[in-house]
């Protein structure tokens, strides 16, 4: 059976209960309060008079409150309920409980309610894995608080329980014992403190400094990000709700660093609730024409964490951005290499790609000279150290033989790399997608070299690199015969010949050659690449291809809507508006919510997309996709001095209007329309450009 | 072996980085460096100040005045040496609180990143592929 669970989360901490607001202990499953990747609650059961409680409704508020209403004991035993409970509960820095309970007897009532509460300190790769604690943990009452803690050499975590009403205090959680009048109430607020390496002798430490630092209210700073971004109407209705949604989503994911200033995205609830290069940077470039202020801290971090040395066990390497950052007991005791770990062949050139799309939005220049010389550490690991083999491409081989990644492409699972025959191909590995990166950064680089760094030559330098590559490029990884590129080189520089979507990103890059182009569109919408929802990660040509394989069958809206921006620089307007219908239909049966991936069933198969067993929702990219798939749409384009409008929709969408879309302009809107009739296109009053704001 | 942070600092101060070509220009500011003995007393305090593109060194006997510190960095004499030498990281003893900081934590982390070296069991990537090609 499928365990219904709810999450209410602020960033990098949240809370994952059943129905009924409870957490009962599940050592190999996410539920529980986490923060900092650490469980700092395992069991959360409340009782009335010793029975458990049921729902009978709830409401979802926000991102970070969830109202529960509840009925003491089974639905099925009960006959007129004599109390009810409403149970409220808060993310923030804590986690914040508030319980009413009502007496709708005319009688009045002794009533015992209690709180089972307990936290086993896992960290959240101990729970996908099932592993035992090292360390010890301890319990004990202070001042009517309960207080549970964890040690492991100088490695502290605690959970401090306290609530607003005296109540009994027990090892394993409190009990309130109250008499309600005929129709009387009574509440409670009970808070669940999580406390990282507690400062000793009055040390503030920069984890007691963090904990303490004021924050924004959630609820007005979410009603000011709301705000600031554009304005969507359109008569598509999973259009306006897969964008409300992916806003609200963006803005609940978003955490704050113990350094950066600026909250920054994470990647997906619950496995990858934390920076990840690859993911926070293609969020950036999907949301930059809606909401540009999450990509300045994005980079701002990343640059600061930028590789400087040569470790193995982190596969760091000067220059190079990192992959995942983790901060729970298996990363301080290096047991797992996330301090931060760097195993990914892509997040490099692609955050050269994300400095100059930022500034071609933002016109921020001052950005893109303050990041010269973490873009130019960042190209310069292209060809040192990205480039294994000497031999022009990006390969990638991990260093960490003990748990880095075998494949460190955005498809990091073990299998995702296959020739069409099934077979893996030997390490080192150049997937296809790098190069066009690679090509993108020297482009993008080459533009920034000559307008702000002032440095024509190294400009030069960089577009010859850039030609060479995309000229070897469509000589080594083309096949002719079957007219797609190659999913990756081998390590003998011999084409891994599946056909996977990963070509979707060359167009996006623009290393394909323009008459190669119509057949690259044409596989990516053919049958065995396109579900009907979306492209598949691989095409069911592939001995290898499983509708339910993670990225050997699934469909990813993150790589569908990377794929569509790609259609679209070639001009493929209609298969990209395509892409975009079966995206945001999709969204429609995930209440606006696109998962991680769905499953690469057809279509008309199953009529309506099958979630992938265990995706992460909310997904920070998949949050992005309907973004970008707007831009995309409306055919978008920054100009120093207008935003370009050149909208393509698809037939299910009559309309769509974007206002106060933010830029180097000041705020611009953008129409589009689709005739009623023949289905030509028309854009509305190109864009209104409104200066300054 | 004698003292290996000293050495480290010193190096630094003459504007040469373990792992980075020049001292990056950002961030600025003053690092109290608190070194302990085992049981936790403070026995000798560095302060080394980050600014422009350069690092100035107070030694601990110095009599200069003490700078006003933006962060600390305190741990014993056994860690900073570890740290000097690579054999530990700044980032996973900081999360395992080996080691206190306190104050400016990107400018500790950026001060860690240029005086102490990289593990000196590491690879250049494409020497890790000839070796595990084999002869």
């Amino acid at each position: 059976m499928v365990k219904k669970t709810l999450s209410i989360l602020d960033g990098n901490t949240f809370l994952v209960t059943d129905v009924r607001g409870d957490v009962t202990p599940s050592p190999n499953s996410p539920a529980g309060l986490f923060s900092f990747d650490t469980r700092f609650l395992s069991t959360w059961v409340l009782r009335v008079n010793g029975e458990r409680l049921s729902p009978m409704s709830r409401s979802d508020l926000q991102f970070f409150e969830t109202r529960f209403f509840l009925v003491p004991g089974e639905p099925t035993h009960y006959v007129n309920a004599k109390l009810s409970v409403i149970r409220k509960q808060t993310i923030g820095i804590c986690l914040v409980e508030r319980l009413v309970v009502l007496n709708h007897d005319i009688e009045p009532a002794d009533v015992s309610i209690r709180i089972d509460a307990d936290a086993d300190f896992a960290d959240i790769f101990e729970v996908k894995e099932n592993q035992p604690k090292r360390g010890r943990r301890s319990v004990c009452q202070e001042d009517g608080r309960l207080c549970l803690h964890y040690e492991r050499a100088t490695f502290y975590r605690d959970t401090i329980i306290s609530s607003d009403r005296p109540a009994k205090v027990d090892d394993g959680g409190m009990t309130f014992d109250i008499r309600l009048e005929p129709h009387g109430r009574w509440d409670v607020e009970l808070q669940v403190e999580p406390i990282i390496n507690r400062g000793v002798g009055g040390s503030v430490t920069v984890w007691e400094a963090y904990r303490r630092r004021s924050r924004p209210q959630v609820r007005e700073e979410l009603e000011r990000w709301i705000a600031r971004a554009p304005r969507l109407a359109s008569d598509y209705e999973p259009l306006t709700a897969a964008y409300k949604r992916s806003l609200y989503d963006l803005a609940a994911m978003r955490y704050s660093s113990l350094t950066a200033t600026s909250p920054i995205p994470t990647a997906g609830l619950p496995w990858f609730m934390t920076l990840f290069g690859r993911d926070s940077i293609f969020i950036s470039l999907q949301t930059l024409p809606f909401v540009p202020a999450l990509t300045p801290p994005v980079l701002g971090l990343l640059g600061t964490l930028q590789g400087s040395t040569f470790d193995d066990f982190r596969e760091e390497e000067p220059g190079k951005i990192l992959h995942e950052f983790r901060y729970g007991e298996s990363a301080a005791f290096e047991e797992q290499p996330h301090t931060p770990y760097y195993g990914s062949a892509d997040a490099t050139p692609l955050f050269v790609i994300l400095l100059d799309e930022y500034e071609r939005w933002s016109g921020d220049v001052e950005a893109v000279r303050r990041f010269e010389p973490q873009a130019r550490a960042a190209l310069n690991w292209i060809d040192e150290y990205g480039d294994l083999l000497g031999t022009g491409y990006v390969y990638y081989r991990r260093r960490n033989t003990r748990n880095g990644l075998e494949n460190q492409c955005w498809k990091d699972s073990r299998d995702s790399i296959s020739y069409r025959d099934g077979r893996l191909p030997a390490l080192p590995r150049a997937t296809c997608e790098l190069q066009g990166y690679a090509y993108d950064a020297k482009i993008r680089g080459a533009r920034m070299a000559r307008d702000f760094w002032n440095d024509p030559e190294y400009a030069d330098r960089l577009e010859g690199e850039a030609a060479q590559l995309r000229e070897q490029f469509n000589r080594d990884f083309w096949i002719e015969e079957e007219g797609y590129y190659a999913l990756a080189l081998d390590p003998e520089g011999k084409r891994v010949d599946a056909l996977a979507s990963n070509m979707g990103h060359l167009l996006w890059s623009g290393i394909v050659e323009p008459d190669r182009a119509r057949r690259v569109a044409d596989h990516l919408l053919g049958p065995s690449l396109f579900s009907g929802w979306g492209v598949r990660t691989l095409s069911t040509t592939n001995l290898r291809y499983n509708p339910v394989g993670y990225h050997v069958g699934a469909v990813w809206p993150f790589d569908n809507s990377i794929i569509a921006w790609g259609l679209w620089r070639y001009g493929f307007r209609e298969e990209a508006a395509r892409i975009a219908d079966g995206m945001i239909t999709a969204s429609g049966y995930f209440d606006g919510r696109l998962p991680e991936a769905f499953a690469g069933y057809e279509r008309s198969l199953t009529g309506y997309p099958v979630e992938y067993p265990a995706a992460c929702s909310p997904q920070g990219w998949s949050a992005g996709a309907p973004l970008l798939l707007l831009r995309t749409m409306l055919g978008l384009s920054p100009y120093p001095d207008h935003l370009a409008v050149d909208p393509y929709l698809p037939p299910s969408v009559g309309r769509i209007e974007l206002l106060d879309i933010p830029g180097r302009w000041g705020r611009a809107d953008a129409f589009g329309r689709r005739r009623q009739r023949d289905g030509d296109q028309q854009a509305g009053p190109v864009a209104r450009l409104t200066h300054g704001e | 072996m004698g003292d290996q942070l000293a050495d480290a600092l010193q190096t630094l101060e003459r504007g040469k980085s373990r792992t980075f070509k020049s001292i990056p220009p950002e961030p600025t500011g003053t690092v109290r460096l608190d070194v302990t003995e085992s049981a936790g007393t403070v026995v000798k305090q560095w302060f080394v100040t980050l600014e422009s593109g350069t690092a100035r060194v107070r030694r601990p006997d110095s009599e200069t005045p003490r700078p006003e510190p933006d962060a600390v960095l305190r741990t014993d004499k056994d860690t900073f040496d570890r740290l000097v030498r690579g054999e530990e990281r700044f980032v996973p003893l900081f999360f395992r609180n080996a080691l206190v900081v306190e104050g400016h934590l990107g400018l500790v982390h950026m001060l860690a990143m240029v005086l102490f070296a990289g593990p000196p069991t590491g690879h250049h990537p494409r020497d890790f592929v000839h070796e595990e090609a084999g002869p």
